[in-house]
Order: structure tokens, then sequence, then C-alpha cells
């Protein structure tokens, strides 16, 4: 195992356009330099000094202004996929998604992760991926094609399902969802540090609530299936997250922050708690 | 001994300070170990700073005073035990006019004529804790350590029974420190040493796989506890001073850690009408010995 300081053997690269952008990874990419698109760069930088990547050059992606929108436009509100997550938590456009990112990390590194680098992280969390799961949002990706601009269902399942040379450049929000009623809920193993050992993001839309859910997999996700089980308002409360979680994805997460049971436990407290909320304001 | 934030070195000037009757400010303190000129020490442990390099520094004093009231009686003209060092001076005790300044002496004394006495004063003192045994292999009988240290702890915490989740409102650490030689620094100790209880208490450890490695080697897996957990800590003390200590203090490095995990785990305990007897106690662990799994 090589004991190099990560910046010593990189190359940096700060293309002003989205194309320059594509072509310099395309190019360091024929030159065998293993590139990887740059924002914020926690996790190159962490995951670099794990030895866990090696990327031979980086392509910083905050020169092109683009990822840098905080705008309405028509029926949508867009996000750029550089702006730090603190920067967004400021604004609180969108309040479901400044209070599932204020629990990301802490605020000293939030200053510098970005949107877009949580959404692609290799740490499976994700979480600020909840909101945009939720309201079906729509995901702006560059690549060797252009820029193509597609529903979120289509491009991320666990990840985003982006191709060599591919980053995300912004996500488009229809505006009736900013302000509709949500509830977000994170525990973590003990107190207020640490990864999730649970996080639930729901937002209430036409008298059904939508969830999302980091930590109960390793991958963070919105089911269908879950969502009809739990919205059966005919049945109790317990019976509905019974059948709901016979729907969750395999596996469920037994580590560290907490054993399956336990999550299974602390799942069952939260989506009462939501459904009682929610439902209770009818 | 080796400064580690704890002030101690702070205190043993305080110590000289007063032994020598002077003001703390004019005592130069070298705080880094330097090879060069640092005597060899034993070890910076077992919260007996204070104690032992307070000894050393009072039996220090003692070779000094020694040393400027052998070579002031020359120049005052009067017996050794007649001389009293202080305030910068040594003078005859039912005399005080009478004196010379140390700065005079303590390079030697040149008499008006060019005639020099003495040299530079250097003071050496050391200490050792008297009658320590090994420890009795079979029985465990034996001397390891000196006096004690006792105290009471305990803490306020909030418990949501349906969830597991907990708060620990307020932390308070009453000990019996001998004589609190530095009440900032005392204060600073108990409390940073309740808060490093607490951590272990609640959450901070490692966690290892079967093959005994660790699973969480970083910072973000393994957390002591951090700003903005902290409960409010209460910190008082008892003086019953400690004979053959310096001015009495007694040892008081780690003793705010000790009482914590239990504290927390017999509130705990009482919370939940059950026998909470493991660490870290997190929620998992609570809801698991409620359920009858640990």
């Amino acid at each position: 195992m090589k004991n190099r300081l990560l910046a010593a053997n990189i190359e940096y690269y700060r293309p002003t356009t989205i194309d320059e952008a594509v072509e310099q990874f395309f190019m360091l990419k024929k030159e065998n330099k293993n590139p990887m698109y740059y924002s914020g760069g926690t996790e190159i930088l962490t995951l670099g000094r794990l030895n866990l990547i090696q990327p031979g050059a980086v392509i910083d992606i905050k020169a092109i202004k683009e990822t840098f929108s905080h705008e309405f436009y028509q029926d949508h509100f867009i996000f750029g996929a550089s702006l730090p997550l603190t920067y967004i938590e400021e604004k609180n456009v969108f309040p479901l998604l400044t209070q599932t990112s204020v629990e990301i990390a802490d605020h000293t590194a939030r200053n510098k992760i970005t949107l877009g680098g949580n959404l692609c992280g290799e740490i499976f969390y994700r979480e600020a991926v909840l909101p945009f799961l939720l309201c079906n949002c729509k995901v702006a990706v560059a690549g060797k094609d252009g820029l193509k601009t597609l529903p979120i269902a289509q491009i991320f399942n666990k990840t985003f399902q982006l191709e060599a040379g591919q980053f995300l450049v912004q996500l488009f929000i229809d505006k009736k969802y900013l302000s509709l009623p949500f509830i977000t809920i994170k525990k973590r193993q003990q107190w207020e540090t640490g990864y999730p050992l649970l996080t639930v993001a729901s937002i209430e839309v036409d008298h059904q609530i939508r969830f999302a859910f980091s930590g109960l997999c390793p991958f963070p996700f919105r089911s269908q299936r879950m969502e009809t089980e739990l919205n059966k308002t005919n049945l109790p409360v317990e019976k509905r997250i019974d059948n709901a979680i016979e729907h969750i994805p395999t596996p469920i997460l037994h580590d560290l922050e907490g054993s399956k049971e336990f999550r299974l436990f602390v799942l069952r407290n939260i989506l009462t708690e939501i459904i009682l909320e929610m439902e209770g304001k009818r | 001994m080796i400064e580690i934030g704890t002030g101690t070195k702070t205190i043993l000037a305080q110590i000289l300070a007063e032994r020598l009757k002077m003001d703390v400010n004019d005592i130069h303190v070298q705080l880094e170990v330097d090879t060069l000129n640092t005597p060899e020490h034993w070890k910076t442990v077992a919260s007996r700073g204070t104690y032992m390099g307070g000894r050393a520094v009072l039996a220090a004093a003692e070779d000094v005073i020694r040393q400027l009231k052998n070579i002031a009686s020359f120049v005052l003209r009067a017996r050794e035990d007649d001389l009293e060092v202080g305030y910068g001076k040594v003078f005859i005790r039912d005399e005080p006019n009478a004196s010379i300044p140390i700065k005079d002496i303590a390079y030697g004394y040149t008499f008006p004529n060019g005639n020099t006495i003495g040299g530079q004063i250097i003071g050496r003192g050391h200490f050792v804790i008297r009658g320590m045994t090994y420890l009795d292999k079979e029985t465990g009988a034996g001397r390891p350590g000196p006096e004690w240290t006792v105290g009471a702890e305990g803490v306020e915490i909030e418990l949501d029974l349906r969830t597991y989740r907990y708060r620990i409102i307020k932390a308070v650490a009453v000990i019996d420190i001998g004589k609190v030689l530095n009440e900032k620094t005392a204060v600073g100790q108990v409390k940073g040493a309740m808060s490093m209880g607490l951590s272990f208490a609640a959450r901070e450890t490692f966690w290892f796989d079967g093959n005994g490695r660790v699973l969480n080697p970083q910072l973000r897996t393994y957390r002591p506890i951090r700003f903005g957990e902290h409960p409010k800590y209460e910190v008082a003390f008892v003086e019953t001073p400690q004979l053959d200590a310096p001015y009495g203090g007694r040892g008081v490095g780690e003793h705010g850690l000790i009482g914590m995990p239990a504290a927390l785990a017999n509130s705990l305990s009482t919370a939940l009408s059950v026998n909470i007897n493991y660490l870290p106690l997190i929620p998992e662990l609570l809801w698991k010995i409620k359920r009858g799994e640990k």
C-alpha cells in the first residue's frame, strides 16, 4: 500500500463549460488517468487518504455556472449540483431539503459538501436525495451526448446510474412541492453525532403520504409498495406498518450503527409518529 | 513531569511562590520538556502530578532557602537559623530591615572591596512515595498506592420510555480534593473528566469483528462526546487535607471520570426498573435489556 500525500500525484482541471468538462474527462480517460469529477472534494479527499479510491486526475466542476443555479424557472425551482449544503440551508427555499440536509455531517463539512457530491457519493446514506425522490424531480445530466433531462425514477436506482463521463448538473423540483407539509426524522445510534441509524423523509401530496428512507438498507430508496400499504387508512396504523415492512428491499442493514431488529423497532416508531402527525392534521 | 493540559505546572509555580513568599509572576516555568536540561522524570500518571511534583518542588525550595541563608549569614553577620527568605530578600527575623536582596546573592556575593563568595544557586528536589510494595501475586495483598480521593457523582436524565432515547440534563460531582490549590484548573479537570466519563458511558467505544479487528478506526465512527451533546456540569469540592501532600491537596485529575458510567447506568436502571451492567449505554442496549435479550 502506497502511503502518499493525496494532492501530490493528482492532476487538477477546472473547466468553465459543460462541454469542456466532458471533453477533458474523455481525454484523461484515454490517458488512463482515472479521472473523477470533483465538487466539494470531501469524499475524494477522505476516501483517497484511505486509498479506497485512486484518482489520477480530478475535474473540478465548480467553475461551471449552471452547477450553481438556485432559481425559479417556469414551474420549477432549479438546484445546481455544486451548491454547498449550507448555502441551500441558509436560502431555505425548500424546507424539507433544508431539514434533511442540516442533519448531514457537521456545519463545517457542509460548507464544502455540495448537493451533487452528497447525491452521487460513495458513502451510501446520500440523505440529500430523499426530498428529490419524494418530489419526482427531474435531473439534468451532462455527458458525451450533451445535456439530458430525465425523471429521477429513470436514473436513480440505489445510486445515480451515471455512465462514464456523465455528471449531475441540476435538479428541477416542481414548485408545488416547495411548501407541502413534510416531516423528516433522523435517528442515530446515540445523540446528535454520527451516520444515520435511520432517516425517514416524508411529504403529504393529495392526502397521500410519501416516504423515502436512508440507513434502512445500504442505499437510499422510495418504495411504491410500502407507500401503498402505509396509506391504507381503513386499517389500524400498526397493521399498515406491519404490511409495509414486508416490502422493505433487501438487505436491511445490520452493522455498527445498529442491528436489523433494532432498526425495525426504530422504523416502527418513526412511521407511527409521522402517520399520526400527518393524518391528525387532516 | 509533563504538562498535558492539566495546569499542574501552574500549580507547581504557585507552590514554589508560596514557599518562597514571592510573586508567582517572577517564576519562570519551562513548559516544554527538553532533554538537554529537564531532569529524568518517571511518568505523568495516576493523578499525582501535584502531589509528587509539588513535594519535589518543596524539597527544591528548601534546598534553595538553605543555600540562600548560608551565603546571607556571612553578609548579614547572623546565624542561619535567625534568617528568613521572602519578598525577594533574605532578612533577619526579628530585625527585618537588615536584609539582602536575593538578586545580590543568587550568583554569589561580591563585597565592596571585590572579595567574592558563593556561586550560582541551583535548588534540587525529588520525591518518591514512601512504603510502596509489589502486590502479592496470589493474594493481591500489598500497598500499590498512596492516599485515597473520595467523591460522589450523579446525573439527571430524561428518558423516552417508548424509544429508549435519553438526554443527560445535568451531571454533578463533589470531590474531596484535600485543598483547592487553583480553583479554575481544578474545576476544569473535574468537568473534563466527567465529560470523558459520560462519553465512555454512553457512546465512545471500539467495536471489534470476530478476529479482533477494530471496526471503527476513524472519528467518523469512533465518536467521543461532541460540542452540543454536553449536559450542564456542576462541580463542588470538600476539603479534607492530605497531611503529606503539598498544602493538603489530593489527586483530582481522573477522579471526576470514574463515577460517571455508574451514575448514568444507575439512573437508567432506575428509570427502566432493570439492572443495566453493560457499556456503552446506547438506546439499542436498553431496548435489548428491556426485552430480556441481554
